[in-house]
């Protein structure tokens, strides 16, 4: 047991202690008999983390296979009430374990990260080491934050807050305290939590954020003396109802990747290779008219070189699309820049290709006079690409930026900044001309980055007005939504989530007016979530969701048949969504 | 894959191989081999290419082109991983299999069940073609980065044993294939966007030659030969290097002497050497075509149209008779697999196979 100090005052220590049961499980499913079993383990069987709170453990193949590759899945920190901890992460490295032969160990180390925001009390954190996506060996953790002593309190009074408040309300309390002279107490070293604990999420700065209906006591302790609260969580009463299929527009022989709505014309990209009787690769923008909104109408079909059409972006003022490609025949991958003075059949300005640009274009962003390209690899050479296209016939590469790590998957351009999903590296903002860093779209220059460890930034979305960035993991499942809040730019944090089992969320659209988010979630469907207010702890304990759809139900995401949601828009008062299997679907949404 | 030293070694280590597979099926008894036609027997032969748009390597039956099974090599679920090439042990108990998108891997599969038992990330922009030592302990696979045409690259060094990267090389620029001679003493690069043949010693990594592919290269950068993949003659004596974009082939000595130039179709991709050295085939992007070159008389002797769209990959059977070609495709129809005959110069079967079929790789059958 040692204490831990969690900020350079002193004003609040924690006291950590993680202990690891290791335990093993084997792959003997008696009906695949041709599987060799695998063994793993972690020893020690139990660790403490000191002031480094960093620890290094040992995985082992106990059995008599080679495994591999093996991966270390950190599941979440959950508190005492099992509600996950918004901002504590037990990062491990390698995060992936080439291969184990049999009898053949390898060193983890294990670095657990709590920010100041948690609250006292005991936590879990698991880890597993998977193998083939099935877990071969896990580690329940335990770790424990306590307050220091700090000097006597006679009385402690709770202050703030509010005697009631609907769910995923966040209140914030304050505590006054007085020794035994009766003096006050400057910055008590108070310890928040609540009862029940599964009820809600306190954090150590006196915010608890009610999950369950009924009533909660908020309970402040320090130096000895304890104040009790008691909130009564009602329901969030958040708006319902559902989404009614306004109309589908089956696309069958190649599946259906971006998409953007541009007055009364939809634009449609394709991807990947369908295998299909007489299935297409993705070469093609699909541009429909979607004037009549129930009879929309195929107008026009762009074919490029390409096996992916991943992305399609209009700019502002309608009168330029940029499509994006990769996997060409003449392995000159780029974008195609469109002319859409007549938008229902729109003139190819120019394919612009580069070596720069060489290993693919998966996705783009318009600002302007400058698009935003999304170069495809994990070097140097790859990650952004600035590109002038005040003269669209002659686009020019202005600048680049690559942050290091892993590959840049996607990119949203804002009020002057710029938001890389940048997958295992985490959310980099850059300032493109907003002014907090100094920056240009010819110039971008890093803002600050968060990294969530174990999750993979697919996409982001960011709302000015809430501070808020929404981010997506399109891998891991239970899928899971993040809430980073960029209030403080050079400081991002992560607040929220929002989880749902069985697949993972793709793109993201939302409804700023209303505080409504739309999650395309793939064989999910789409779910509408309202994010207003301020957001904190599990949005899924919250009674946030509105409404869900799955508009095709059974078969499999990216197959012939089934809900495989892409993205959606919110357009003139419904959800165009694209799915990869099944091409547009418009819905209208009834709340 | 395909080059002679392969042919050689697999060869020599089918017997070896053959046992070693059943020695590891035996390790558990519910993992033996079921005998011939069976996708977990490990006793067939057996073809395998890799599907670059369904991110999957397809294990086919080199008797007639049967899919006998799906890898799947899935690094990023719903993103293109791109699976490019694939190659086998010269023991024969494993094959591997480069994914050259998003975060490039290298992957090991045992040969008995195609049990995926590693996979490593490269640092690299792109993951190619899949050199290994004949004693198989270490793998070159060089960084087929062309996003900065001029700029040297990596060739990455994995050891084979724990999957771990034990070098990354600066070699040249646009390395494609890095493939090892049959002594396993050296390593030949062939450098596409440089136009350059590097050697390097298999174990120190040291330099030991640097040549261009001919008098007409072209700078760094602006390549006009393109050397993209090479072969080993199986005397070790000759390196034979296909020029992509001059649509030929050209024998070197290992100290950079041009023994040869022989035209073939357009764009030749991948080649292979015959067991006995007696022939060298092309798998022609260009014009669709295999051709096959009599490395003595340094002629073309046949050029086949293989009815399929971009030949890339090409692997011979343990004889020499058999070439298995694997063709990309375009956008707009399916990869295929070709065999040719040749002795007879035909077409023994061609069956679609996958999307943006890029690599292919033969397995020996057990001999009696």
């Amino acid at each position: 047991m040692k204490l831990i100090s969690r900020s350079p005052a002193g004003l609040i220590a924690a006291l950590a202690m993680v202990s690891l049961g290791a335990c093993s499980s084997s792959s003997d499913d008696p009906n695949q008999p041709a599987e060799p079993t695998i063994q793993l383990a972690f020893t020690p069987t139990s660790v403490s983390f000191g002031e480094d709170r960093s620890r290094a453990v040992e995985l082992r193949n106990t059995g008599d296979e080679a495994a591999g590759p093996v991966e270390l899945v950190v599941l979440g920190v959950t508190d005492g009430g099992g509600n996950a901890v918004p901002g504590a992460s037990l990062s491990v490295s390698p995060s992936e374990v080439a291969t184990l032969n049999a009898g053949v160990s390898r060193a983890v180390t294990l670095t657990l990260d709590i920010p100041g925001s948690v609250g006292t009390g005991d936590y879990e954190v698991d880890l597993e080491a998977r193998v083939g996506g099935e877990a071969a060996a896990s580690l329940g953790s335990t770790f424990t934050v306590v307050q220091d002593n700090g000097p006597v309190i006679e009385t402690l009074e709770i202050s703030g807050g509010a005697p009631q408040a609907r769910q995923g309300e966040v209140l914030s309390f304050s505590a006054s305290a007085t020794d035994d002279q009766g003096q006050p107490v400057n910055d008590p070293m108070v310890a928040w939590r609540a009862e029940p604990a599964f009820s809600g999420l306190t954090t150590a700065d006196g915010e608890y954020v009610g999950y369950s209906v009924g009533t909660a006591r908020i309970i402040a302790e320090a130096g000895g003396a304890a104040d009790t609260v008691e909130v009564d969580v009602t329901s969030r009463d958040a708006p319902s109802g559902s989404f009614q299929v306004a109309w589908h527009e089956p696309v069958e022989l190649r599946y259906t990747s971006d998409h953007w709505e541009h007055g009364d014309v939809a634009y449609t990209g394709t991807w990947g290779c369908r295998a299909v009787a007489g299935g297409q690769c993705g070469n093609t923008l699909y541009v429909w008219d979607i004037t009549v909104r129930d009879a929309p109408v195929l107008t026009d079909s762009i074919r490029v070189d390409a096996r992916v059409v991943n992305d399609v972006k209009v700019r502002a003022d309608g009168t330029l699309a940029i499509i994006t490609h990769e996997s060409s025949n003449d392995g000159l991958n780029g974008i195609t820049l469109l002319d859409l003075a007549d938008p229902l059949q729109p003139t190819i300005i120019t394919r612009f290709t580069a070596p720069d640009l060489s290993p693919g274009v998966h996705n783009v962003w318009i600002e302007g006079d400058y698009a935003y390209l999304v170069v495809d690899g994990s070097v140097p050479s790859s990650g952004l690409r600035v590109l002038d296209i005040s003269d669209p016939a002659s686009p020019l590469i202005v600048a680049s930026f690559y942050g290091g790590g892993s590959f840049l998957h996607d990119v949203y351009v804002r009020d002057g900044l710029a938001f890389l999903s940048h997958w295992s590296t985490g959310l980099i903002i850059l300032d493109v001309g907003n002014g907090v860093a100094g920056g240009s779209p010819t110039n971008p220059v890093e803002v600050s980055r968060i990294a969530v460890p174990g999750y993979d930034v697919h996409n982001a979305w960011y709302w000015p007005d809430s501070g808020y960035v929404f981010l997506g993991d399109e891998i891991a499942v239970p899928g899971r939504v993040l809430v980073v809040d960029v209030n403080d730019l050079s400081a991002p944090r992560q607040v929220a989530s929002f989880t749902l089992a069985g697949a993972a969320p793709h793109n993201f659209w939302v409804d700023e007016a209303a505080g409504i988010a739309y999650f395309s979630w793939y064989e999910n469907g789409i779910h509408a979530v309202d994010v207003s207010g301020r957001l904190l702890g599990e949005l899924d304990k919250q009674a946030r969701q509105i409404a869900s759809i799955q508009y095709h139900v059974g078969g499999a995401c990216i197959a012939l048949s089934g809900t495989c949601s892409w993205a959606p828009q919110l357009h003139d008062g419904l959800i165009y969504v694209s799915d990869l299997n099944s091409g547009l679907w418009v819905l209208q949404p009834t709340f | 894959m395909g080059s002679s030293a392969d042919v050689l070694r697999r060869g020599a280590w089918t017997t070896i191989a053959v046992l070693g597979a059943l020695a590891a099926g035996c390790s558990n008894d519910s993992s033996q081999p079921n005998g011939p036609g069976d996708p977990d027997s490990g006793s067939d032969s057996r073809l395998y290419v890799t599907s670059g748009f369904t991110d999957e390597v397809l294990r086919m039956d080199p008797s007639d082109g049967a899919i006998v099974s799906r890898i799947p090599t899935e690094r990023r679920r719903d993103e293109v991983d791109e699976p490019h090439a694939v190659a086998i042990s010269p023991d024969g108990r494993y094959w591997y299999a480069t994914v050259a998108h998003g975060e490039p891997t290298l992957w090991k599969y045992e040969m008995v069940g195609d049990r995926l038992v590693g996979r490593v990330t490269l640092p690299a922009a792109g993951a190619a073609r899949i050199g290994i030592t004949p004693d198989g302990s270490r793998a070159f696979v060089p960084d087929y980065d062309r996003s900065q045409p001029g700029v040297p690259s990596r060739v990455s060094v994995v050891d084979l044993a724990d999957l771990s990267v034990v070098a990354t090389p600066v070699v040249c620029s646009g390395p494609h294939h890095a493939e090892v001679d049959p002594a396993g003493d050296l390593v030949a690069v062939a450098c596409s966007l440089s136009d350059e043949i590097v050697l390097l010693d298999a174990w120190t990594l040291e330099e030991r030659g640097r040549f261009a592919a001919g008098p007409e290269a072209g700078p760094p950068g602006k390549p006009v030969l393109k050397p993209l993949n090479l072969a080993w003659s199986p005397d070790g004596e000759v390196i034979w290097v296909g020029l992509h974009l001059a649509g030929t082939v050209r024998a070197f000595r290992p100290n950079g002497e041009i023994v040869g130039t022989v035209a073939v179709g357009s764009r030749p991709a991948q080649i292979a050497i015959t067991p006995d050295g007696a022939t060298l085939v092309t798998a022609n992007r260009g014009d669709a075509s295999l051709s096959m070159v009599d490395t003595n008389a340094l002629t073309e002797t046949a050029r086949i149209p293989l009815g399929a769209e971009h030949p890339h990959g090409i692997a011979l059977d343990e004889l020499g008779l058999r070439a298995f070609v694997s063709c990309e495709g375009t956008p707009e129809t399916s990869g295929r697999a070709v065999a040719v005959d040749l002795e007879a110069g035909s077409i023994l079967w061609s069956v679609e196979a996958g999307a943006y079929t890029l690599g292919a790789a033969y397995a020996p059958v057990e001999p009696d």
